[in-house]
């Protein structure tokens, strides 16, 4: 027996596939899908494109313009560089208060520290500006020349020194007290000169 | 339209198609979806950084009455400053005005002053210089006068205008006099007051100091006067 087999189908063009999904079908129904997702994509970029500047638009008109939030802030920045700028007057001119020496309680505190024994021929106080790191400061130096009668002057002078430097001495805070030289005019009297430095007062700004 | 039967043509059919399909591709991102995406990416910047600018504006707007009413508040206690305690010239002399305050107080305490001399021209003011809005006066001042009456004086004087100072004082001992009267010591001492600096004008101090509906009034007083209210 001779079997004869004839293929008719020509196997390039004529082929059929067994499988459900047809090749051609697939990659057309993808291209379309492809194709839809990009318009789609395109459309939706383009329309939030669109809302976003619409809803620029319409901030530009709250914030422009005559009537706008930009010149009402403009306002409020100027108002508040105006208020600033008051403040540091009013607080500049305070600070000219705090400078002030009190002298009632200054000169009766020093009345009250010298002795009967001593009598004082110079009382000098000057209170310059001075520059302590950025502040501007007072600083008040209170020099005193004097003459003592006593049994024992030298020592009476030092005691008055050390009252001067005593917390409790004069109404001002002292940073230091210096002695100059003593000199005797006779066994129980001589000549001195006594100066302090007072704590600075600042211009508090 | 059929394909081609050959397989080299197919093949060169199928990358034409390729090219074609990946230049369309291109040519879509590069003309239409990158404009757009950029031109949404923009705007959605634009849009938050204005949403942000009007949310502090409107953070600030908010904020506008109290500024105002606390504004008010420092300009009247700077206007009282102002009208009461910083001294003004008189045909640009302050001399008078100062010699005014130092005799008026004199007089009050009983005591009399020997001379006075300013120190002119006025200094820097001490507290921020160069930076001030003011200037310092300084008038120096003799007299004759117990210690009891130099404490008087000098309290009266700085009890009169909390912002002047007595910053020096020289107090000399005279020979003593009759017992019946306290000694007298020649007593010197300088006082300096603010001033406003040179550069700023009667009108402009009036005018910074001055209430908001006054200055909103004021539109036309370019000389800053009108309606000021101070006699």
């Amino acid at each position: 027996m001779n079997n004869l087999r004839v293929d008719l189908i020509d196997t390039d063009t004529e082929r059929r596939s067994s499988s459900p999904v047809n090749m051609k079908m697939a990659a057309r129904l993808g291209g379309t899908i492809a194709g839809v997702l990009v318009v789609s994509f395109v459309a939706f970029i383009v329309i939030r494109a669109g809302i976003a500047q619409k809803e620029v638009d319409s901030l530009k008109q709250q914030w422009e313009g005559k009537d706008g939030l930009e010149a009402k802030q403009t306002n409020v920045k100027k108002l508040q560089a105006t208020l600033r700028q008051n403040k540091e007057i009013k607080q500049e001119i305070s600070s000219w208060t705090a400078v002030r020496l009190p002298w009632d309680a200054y000169l009766e505190s020093f009345a009250a520290n010298v002795p009967a024994s001593i009598q004082i021929t110079t009382f000098k106080v000057s209170g310059p500006v001075v520059s302590e790191g950025k502040d501007q400061a007072r600083r008040y130096t209170l020099e005193i020349k004097g003459k003592v009668v006593a049994d024992d002057p030298e020592k009476e002078v030092s005691a008055l020194k050390n009252n001067l430097s005593a917390g409790g001495g004069l109404s001002e805070p002292v940073d230091k007290t210096d002695m100059g030289k003593f000199e005797f005019t006779d066994v129980r009297s001589g000549t001195f000169p006594i100066t302090v430095t007072h704590k600075s007062r600042k211009y508090s700004l | 339209m059929k394909l081609p039967v050959g397989k080299r043509e197919k093949t060169m059919l199928f990358a034409f198609a390729g090219i074609l399909v990946v230049a369309a591709i291109y040519a879509a991102i590069q003309f239409g979806i990158g404009p757009q995406l950029t031109k949404y990416k923009k705007a959605k910047a634009e849009k938050e950084n204005l949403a942000g600018k009007i949310d502090e504006a409107w953070k600030e707007i908010k904020k506008q009455q109290q500024l105002r009413d606390e504004n008010e508040v420092v300009k009247k206690e700077l206007r009282e400053i102002d009208e009461k305690y910083i001294m003004r010239p008189v045909f640009g002399n302050y001399r008078y005005e100062a010699e005014k305050v130092i005799k008026g107080i004199a007089s009050n305490v009983n005591v009399k002053i020997a001379s006075s001399s300013e120190v002119w021209p006025p200094e820097k003011a001490p507290a921020k210089q160069q930076k001030s809005q003011f200037s310092a006066y300084t008038i120096k001042v003799s007299a004759f006068l117990s210690y009891e009456e130099t404490i008087s004086y000098l309290t009266a004087l700085q009890a009169e205008n909390p912002y002047i100072t007595v910053w020096e004082l020289d107090v000399t001992p005279l020979d003593k006099g009759p017992q019946s009267v306290a000694p007298r010591h020649q007593v010197s001492f300088s006082v300096t007051w603010p001033i406003w600096n040179e550069d700023m004008k009667e009108a402009d101090v009036k005018k910074m100091f001055a209430p908001e509906e006054e200055r909103a009034d004021d539109g036309a007083g370019a000389d800053g006067k009108k309606g000021n209210g101070k006699t």
